[in-house]
């Protein structure tokens, strides 16, 4: 995944999952750690957002696009 | 509103697609089966007879959890055969493509579109792990599930041993690994597995004058190299020459790849465009940025495509890209942003603009192709194909 280069104080922010004790390891080696999600969670609740079965019929139906005719 | 289409809709959408539009477009089954015996299909499609028209082939779908991808190609296509069919052009919120442009596509390039090129990886993504990336071949775990899978877009033929091409302070877990456990993991081989194969195979086939890869995130329109910085000026500090072994991949030193001064104008122009159209639907900026931007990387499918001609001379040229889709601050989880259904579409509405847009500007890549300019030593064996 994309990582920024260091800022101009010289400071590397890593943007990454990682697990709970890797979190607290992390804390405990003096490193700043921001939790800005649980990627579990946000996972479970993404996948709601899948399709269920075929929308599509087996190619009955198609996609409608998402441009719009001008 | 649009929902993520599952790995069953986007074969069927496919299938929809070709029985609605017969006679400007083809459905192509691709050689290799998965490892859980999927088949993968493309879309081929233009008007009239292929041959003597540039070939643009776009794929996705290659890293399971960046949403969206497949679903932007397949609305991709479906958009460009709506509006040829009707006689008309394609607005994006602010950005208009003329009827003329939409036939200009259809009648006077070859288009290869396939839209998932990872299905095992998209499902295990849609229903069981989401932030899965790899493949989904048990070969090389040895019965353990953390170590199932080979990343894709690590196990092309470019410079893929990385122990051997790149500088051991390059050596770190986004170039590529050899332990299955990484997310990065080359696999045992270049071509060790079915998908990139797929890929390999819609490349010989149709010889692409231009390639691109949909990936997310990062909001940039990457072209070549991905390997080192880019120069113009001494051919044979190049990817193919082992005098620089173990040198490459460490950014700010001596080594740099080569890419002739015309090639390079051409790819950043083409870049440019795609961006240019990008932008221009809400002025979202998707910067164009030279693949190394990101980080070093081997193994790639648009390093690989681009590398092929200076290999094998007899193959033609590839001008070749990647699109990463999204940004860093879209949500708090970038890779699911598309998972949000207003955001889904947004995204493709970003990004089709991008795609026709480089379908417009391919002559330019063809006419490259037909200049052989670059003096480039092909006297040793680093790249075999």
């Amino acid at each position: 995944m994309p990582q920024r280069p260091a800022d101009s104080a010289g400071v590397r922010w890593l943007h990454s999952y990682a697990s709970g004790a890797t979190v607290t390891a992390l804390r405990k080696a003096g490193r700043r750690v921001s939790v800005l999600a649980d990627a579990e969670k946000e996972g479970k609740r993404a996948q709601r957002f899948v399709g269920k079965g075929d929308r599509f019929k087996g190619g009955r139906y198609g996609p409608p696009g998402v441009g719009k005719l001008v | 509103m649009a929902l993520i289409m599952n790995t069953t809709e986007i074969e069927s959408a496919l299938v929809n697609i070709e029985a609605t539009y017969p006679s400007m477009c083809q459905r192509i089954e691709l050689p290799e089966k998965t490892c859980e015996a999927r088949i993968c299909h493309a879309l081929h499609i233009a008007k009239g007879p292929a041959r003597g028209k540039p070939t643009i082939l776009i794929i996705g779908g290659v890293h399971a959890r960046e949403w969206g991808g497949p679903d932007t190609l397949v609305n991709f296509a479906a958009d460009l055969m709506r509006a040829y069919s009707n006689r008309k052009g394609l607005r994006y919120l602010k950005k208009t493509f003329s009827a003329v442009d939409i036939r200009t596509i259809i009648e006077k390039r070859s288009l290869v579109v396939f839209p998932c090129v990872n299905p095992d990886g998209v499902e295990f993504s849609h229903t069981k792990q989401h932030l899965w990336r790899k493949n989904r071949n048990p070969t090389y775990s040895k019965g353990n599930p953390k170590k199932i899978g080979v990343d894709i877009n690590r196990n092309y033929d470019f410079l893929w041993d990385f122990k051997k091409y790149f500088h051991p302070a390059a050596w770190d877990s986004s170039l590529a690994s050899d332990d299955p456990i990484e997310e990065t993991f080359h696999g045992p081989a270049p071509f060790s597995e079915p998908e990139t194969r797929n890929v390999r195979w819609l490349m010989d086939t149709f010889k692409p004058a231009i390639f691109l890869d949909l990936h997310s995130y990062d909001g940039d329109v990457l072209y070549s190299w991905g390997n080192d910085e880019d120069q113009t000026t001494d051919p044979d500090q190049n990817f193919a020459n082992p005098a620089y072994d173990g040198q490459r991949g460490r950014i700010g030193d001596t080594y740099r790849e080569y890419i002739s001064l015309p090639d390079y104008e051409i790819a950043t122009g083409i870049a440019r465009a795609v961006s240019d159209a990008m932008r221009d639907v809400r002025n979202r900026l998707y910067k164009p940025l030279q693949g190394v931007g990101l980080y070093p990387t081997c193994g790639t499918s648009d390093d690989y495509a681009a590398s092929r001609h200076i290999v094998s001379p007899k193959i033609p040229k590839t001008f070749a890209f990647t699109i990463e889709f999204n940004f860093e601050g879209d949500t708090r989880d970038p890779f699911l942003a598309t998972a949000n259904p207003k955001t889904l579409t947004q995204t493709m509405r970003d990004v089709i603009p991008g795609l026709i847009a480089l379908c417009l500007v391919a002559p330019q890549a063809l006419y490259a192709g037909n200049v052989r300019s670059e003096r480039v030593s092909r006297k040793t064996a680093n790249h075999p194909c």
